[in-house]
């Protein structure tokens, strides 16, 4: 292989070779960092922001932004309890209530990102304003239906979604993340419908004039970002057996930050699934490392955030080379 | 004249229209408001002016809650008008809220405050004001205050610590590799009493050591903290989660390791949640201290209208924890009852 292919593979590849090695620097001062089931952990843990961020590549890809994204998970995994308590109150069985209670807040979902697509294509409200004054609504949401209190109504096997594992050695999580992120690789690189999605990122105006309906294209990255949430917000359910309003406090900059790592601009019209993927291991990772070689919780948020800027500075810089070089 | 020019001049013309109706919109309201205002005080001359006082809790958690449910109910029974607050962890938020009580005619706030120190310029600036204030659960550096009410932070953790010690003496030979998941970085104060509690009921133990310690406070991080220290530490057999979430987080981080059987829990607060997992079968949390959370609430108002009629009550109140363990099923089930009936 010559130089210039070399220096380009690394280019293209940047953000998994710094992942590699952080995980190689952690796997000499984090103790048992590579021991599979911790290795098993960050993936299991790092599926819950993941699939989420899966849908925020898309949105941010187009152009906009959802920062409603934490209290969803809060709102929808209370919806569910709740339905799934009343449901078995009146004498149903877990899991058809269970069912219920997903498929309501799944309609919650499809109705909010409907909602915040309306207000941004017809009305221009930016996305920004809509989701800021949804994480407050869901937030508040979350509480009036738990009533600040956990709702613990599931069976015990409910705990297999978010804390089982499949053939005893894989997090259900994971496979959950695989297959979204093979459906969302699929529609980014394969369908029109992902050529569009770049296309009203890079240029709303162009894409309508070349026919496209934008309404369209933001709806759906609006509402399969909702169903995502939807998702994760179950499976946070599952893993801490309740409802909880309280739970994934600032997850939207996680998972922004994922997004923007792996190499999406926020302006529109760039980023990638195997970049997200990467920068949502690359958060992960230093978490795990970090509590594994027990840093204190205030070193963990200058490192975290210091890290998070290299990563994206290390990224725009690649990406200024490319642009000064076409 | 033409058709642009002319628009133009209906454009100009409204917008001074407009602004001038918005002025006398403004100025009516003013006004209006004032004479309010003046009615209030003449009737307030003639009527006993009823009392109106404020709960703040920090947190939307269930602690929170049970709380908020208390300071209601001894307001209602006081006849007093009563006023929510929530200062969600902010220092700033809380001061804001403070500083509306204040010019709002709040006669007194009963507050868990968020910090001994940051606390106090707000609540003194009220105070001076000529308002009432009790401390809820916290103690708070400074004297004006009417009362403090507050659970016993290092109590909490020496219940717990008492049960660990009980039961890595019985069960564990005397010996532990104990991790710490605890909030230190949100309330330091409370959660180091209830640390220095807990570790206090376990000196002198040779064969116990302390060989982690995270934090945490929403169960979900708890969960994942207390994972990734089983795995730095596998030795861990013992986990204390100093409040709610890091107890329901450490339960579950075991439970879904696999490790029932082999780590052992102990717990700070309770909820209906944790009640039942010190009678689930599956062994993992051992024993948890309550705090008389409802009580905390109802004593604050109750003592905070005492002061405002003129009456003296206690300056420090320390209320004591309930002890919950998993060898008193009955005690667990009695709790979760009177859980339940705060709720309905």
């Amino acid at each position: 292989m010559d130089k210039k292919k070399i220096s380009k593979l690394i280019n293209d590849n940047i953000l998994i070779l710094i992942l590699l090695v952080l995980c190689a620097v952690l796997s000499f001062i984090a103790p048992n960092f590579l021991q599979v089931s911790n290795l098993l952990n960050v993936v299991r843990n790092v599926s819950f922001q993941a699939i989420i961020a899966l849908g925020m590549t898309m949105v941010i890809i187009s152009g906009e932004i959802d920062l409603s994204v934490g209290s969803g998970v809060a709102f929808y995994g209370c919806l569910v309890a709740y339905i799934t308590q009343k449901l078995c109150e009146r004498n149903m069985d877990p899991l058809p209530a269970i069912m219920c209670g997903f498929i309501v807040a799944l309609l919650a979902g499809l109705v909010i990102g409907v909602l915040v697509s309306v207000l941004r294509v017809k009305f221009n409200v930016p996305t920004f304003i809509t989701t800021l004054a949804l994480m407050t609504i869901l937030k508040g949401m979350g509480f009036l239906i738990s009533g600040g209190y956990a709702i613990t109504s599931f069976p015990l096997w409910f705990n297999v979604i978010g804390g089982g594992y499949i053939a005893g050695h894989i997090p259900f999580p994971a496979l959950i993340l695989v297959i979204i992120c093979a459906i969302v690789a699929f529609i980014m690189s394969k369908m029109e419908l992902g050529r569009a999605i770049y296309a009203v990122g890079s240029n709303s105006e162009a894409a309508r004039l070349s026919g496209i309906s934008v309404f369209k294209v933001k709806t759906f990255v609006l509402c399969a970002t909702c169903v995502l949430t939807v998702i994760s917000g179950t499976m946070i359910a599952s893993q801490i057996m309740s409802g909880t309003p309280t739970v994934a406090t600032g997850w939207e900059m996680n998972v922004i930050s994922s997004v923007i790592i792996g190499g999406a601009s926020l302006n529109g019209g760039s980023g990638t699934v195997k970049g997200t993927i990467v920068g949502s291991a690359f958060l992960g990772v230093i978490l795990n490392g970090m509590t594994l070689m027990g840093t204190n919780e205030y070193w963990q948020y200058v490192v975290r955030g210091a890290l998070i800027l290299c990563a994206v500075l290390i990224n725009n810089i690649q990406a200024n080379r490319k642009a000064v070089k076409i | 004249m033409n058709a642009k020019i002319r628009e133009g001049y209906i454009m100009k013309k409204g917008k001074r229209v407009a602004f001038i109706l918005s002025m006398v919109l403004a100025l009516t309201l003013v006004a209006g408001c004032s004479a309010k205002e003046e009615k209030n005080e003449d009737t307030g001359d003639k009527e006993k002016k009823e009392l109106t006082v404020a709960g703040v809790v920090f947190q939307n958690d269930e602690f929170s809650k049970m709380m908020h449910q208390g300071m209601r109910d001894a307001a209602e029974d006081n006849n007093v008008k009563f006023l929510e607050g929530n200062s969600n962890d902010s220092v700033d938020k809380e001061s804001e809220l403070v500083n509306t009580y204040m010019s709002s005619g709040v006669d007194g706030i009963a507050i868990n405050i968020l910090d001994a120190e940051t606390s106090v310029a707000a609540l003194q600036k009220a105070y001076d004001k000529g308002l009432q204030i009790v401390v809820v659960n916290t103690k708070m550096n400074a004297d004006f205050q009417a009362s403090t009410v507050q659970s016993n932070q290092t109590a909490l953790g020496e219940t717990t610590g008492k049960n660990a010690r009980k039961f890595i003496e019985e069960e564990l030979n005397g010996e532990a590799k104990v991790g710490i998941i605890e909030f230190a970085t949100l309330i330091p104060e409370n959660s180091n009493s209830r640390c220095e509690g807990f570790e206090s009921q376990l000196e002198g133990m040779e064969g116990v050591e302390i060989v982690s310690r995270q934090e945490a406070w929403t169960a979900e991080m708890a969960l994942q903290k207390a994972q990734d220290m089983l795995t730095a530490n596998p030795e861990i057999n013992v986990i204390f989660g100093n409040c709610d979430p890091n107890t329901v987080g450490a339960v579950m981080a075991v439970k879904n390791e696999g490790r029932s059987g082999e780590v052992f829990v102990f717990g700070v607060d309770s909820s209906e949640q944790i009640a039942n997992f010190l009678l689930d079968e599956d062994n993992i949390l051992q024993a948890t201290s309550a705090q008389q959370t409802y009580d905390i609430g109802y004593q604050s108002v109750d003592d905070l209208v005492k002061v405002l009629g003129g009456e003296k009550v206690e300056k420090d109140i320390v209320v004591d924890p309930i002890e919950l363990s998993r060898t008193d099923e009955n005690g667990v089930k009695d709790y979760i009852e009177m859980l339940r009936s705060y709720s309905e």
